[in-house]
């Protein structure tokens, strides 16, 4: 398996209404990540890219939604991998933007 | 917030209103509150998503917007209960600025204010025309003439016979050299193909007739005013005269129609039948006949062709004689040529009389609607046109016109005729601001009485019990209607005592100077 690069780690930002408490109440991150990312890269990624102090990463894969269509199944949306980055006290991520 | 008022033209204040920023802010905060609760945003539920992720997606310059509309009226508001000024109508931003200060600059139409004057020292000429026995003579002579017999004839037209004529009419102005040329409009073919050409041309008509009877009479009583006559005396059935008639100005002995006065008029006349007219002769069974109800079948045609010929005194007359039919009708039982004259002298008088006091109060209001000082807001002025062409639209659509084919039948806008009625806009609205004030400063009111003296009125008029008459009058829409009538009617008597002197003196505490301000126009 060919080396992630670092920009290839974190895919984008997720800007939810959940997300949002969680930044501004406990000051957690929230991302889509690589599938294949573990939580050394996400961690490496967030400090250099943000140029923040990451404390602690949470990391769980969200199952892909399927639907049926009469017999046929199919995928709604493919499994992901969602990464929830704490950050240390008093730093923030402006991409975040609240 | 810091207000600053001041009293521009046209009787509008300006206020200029500073406000504090937060005022804004909180301004914004509110409307994306609002506009939170519309907005779908992924990941968050409705009204739920913090107030930059929604600017981010409405936009900044919308929610500012949003937010200085909001705050204006709120402002605004604020800002007429701090300046006490009581506007007549809704006010307008002006201008509005950011920078430094958050400022807001309003233009409001004010309340008019009239101050009347020394307006009971106007005094006017009161001249009762006197009724004379000519008068008289002549309103009998109408009748006799509407109870005539008439025999066709095929012989020239004499003085004193009755025509039916199909009249067509021009104006014809002077560089027009079109005199010579007929402009017949009847129904045979080969009349119009010949004339074709100028039919559709942009003369003025005056009167556009057809099967119109008149009487061929000299002096006031002359069809179509003077000159018509002699030129009609000698036609016969089926003949066609063409002639022009250049009519004196108005002042002059002769009353002129004022649509025509001064003016030539290209008459073209086609007479379709000639008779002859005996009068019956002036006695009591002549008068007799007046006594009975079948006396009235005659009446209407009569007095449709009075008032085609536009002579006013004509006019008049058929409708005064109605009323004494209808009175005679219950009080005496015989009746002589002498009742009659004494019943038409009377009729004649009252409507004298009701005529002179209509143009003496009109007189008298004029004078003190110069006399007065009047401060109106050019809103007032809009909304006096918009009445006046709303009325007028009604007016068309009666005929089945529209306001609308109305302005391009005269091929002008809406503007146009807007312009063309400002003048006696103004007129009217300085007159009922004047009406209104005096009303208020003469305590002129409405009492129960006058109510039901005027239903005991229409009661007698209509031959109906007062009862039945009140009943109509429940709805209350129609009662504010007749009460205002009865208002206006009062106040018209009071301009007849102010300008004969005779005006009772007023109470003390109307004078105080509250009256005077708090004026409220109530009618037009």
């Amino acid at each position: 398996m060919p080396e992630l690069h670092m920009y290839e780690v974190i895919r984008r930002p997720v800007i939810t209404e959940k997300s949002n408490r969680l930044s501004s109440e406990l000051n957690q991150y929230v991302f889509e990540v690589a599938l294949n990312a573990n939580k050394i890269q996400i961690r490496e990624a967030v400090e250099v890219l943000f140029d923040v102090e990451v404390i602690k990463v949470n990391t769980m894969i969200m199952p892909a939604k399927r639907g049926t269509r009469g017999r046929k199944s199919y995928i709604r949306s493919q499994a992901w991998k969602k990464a929830i980055v704490t950050l240390k006290e008093g730093q923030q991520i402006k991409l975040f933007d609240v | 917030m810091n207000l600053q008022t001041e009293h521009i033209e046209n009787h509008t204040a300006r206020l200029t209103v500073e406000v504090e920023m937060e005022r804004l802010e909180k301004a914004k905060q509110e409307v994306v509150r609002k506009v939170a609760k519309q907005v779908n945003i992924p990941g968050f539920r409705k009204g739920k998503a913090p107030y930059q992720m929604i600017v981010r997606y409405v936009g900044e310059q919308n929610i500012l917007q949003d937010a200085l509309e909001d705050l204006g009226q709120e402002i605004y508001r604020e800002a007429l209960n701090q300046s006490g000024i009581n506007p007549y109508g809704p006010g307008a931003l002006q201008d509005m600025k950011t920078e430094p200060t958050l400022t807001f600059v309003y233009t409001v139409p004010l309340q008019p204010t009239v101050d009347l004057g020394d307006y009971r020292s106007v005094r006017v000429d009161y001249n009762l025309p006197e009724i004379t026995a000519d008068d008289v003579e002549r309103s009998l002579h109408a009748l006799q003439e509407q109870a005539a017999e008439a025999t066709e004839t095929d012989q020239p037209a004499q003085l004193g016979d009755r025509l039916l004529i199909d009249v067509h009419s021009f104006f014809v102005s002077e560089d027009d050299d079109h005199d010579d040329e007929a402009d017949e409009d009847n129904d045979e073919h080969d009349e119009t193909d010949e004339y074709g050409d100028h039919h559709e041309d942009d003369r003025e008509h005056y009167i556009h007739q057809h099967d119109l009877p008149v009487t061929l009479k000299q002096g006031k009583l002359e069809p179509m005013g003077p000159g018509f006559t002699d030129h009609m005396i000698g036609v016969t059935v089926g003949e066609l005269r063409q002639f022009t008639i250049t009519y004196p100005q108005a002042g002059e002995e002769q009353e002129i129609n004022a649509e025509v006065a001064g003016k030539t008029v290209e008459f073209n006349v086609k007479v379709k039948k000639v008779e002859n007219l005996t009068l019956p002769e002036l006695n009591d069974a002549f008068a007799a006949k007046f006594n009975e109800p079948d006396s009235l079948s005659d009446e209407p045609e009569a007095t449709e062709a009075a008032v085609v010929e536009g002579e006013t005194s004509l006019e008049a007359a058929p409708n005064a004689e109605a009323e004494v039919i209808a009175e005679v009708n219950e009080t005496t039982p015989s009746f002589t040529l002498d009742d009659l004259r004494a019943r038409i002298r009377k009729e004649l008088e009252e409507e004298a009389l009701e005529n002179v006091n209509q143009s003496y109060s009109d007189q008298v209001l004029s004078d003190i609607v110069n006399l007065a000082t009047i401060a109106y807001p050019e809103e007032m002025v809009q909304d006096q046109i918009d009445d006046m062409l709303k009325t007028l639209d009604q007016q068309l659509r009666q005929q089945g016109l529209s306001l609308e084919m109305y302005q391009r039948l005269l091929n002008k806008t809406r503007d146009d005729i807007a312009m063309d009625y400002r003048e006696s806009a103004i007129r009217m609205l300085k007159r009922s601001l004047v009406l209104g004030e005096l009303i208020n400063v003469e305590q002129v009111r409405v009492e129960q009485a006058d109510f039901e003296a005027h239903l005991a009125r229409l009661a007698k008029q209509f031959n109906i019990p007062v009862e039945g008459i009140r009943g109509m009058f429940n709805n209350a829409n129609i009662q504010n209607n007749t009460l205002n009538r009865l208002l206006q009617d009062k106040a018209f008597e009071r301009l007849v005592a102010i300008g004969k002197g005779e005006a009772p003196e007023l109470p003390l505490p109307t004078q105080t100077d509250d009256s005077q301000t708090e004026t409220n126009p109530s009618e037009s």
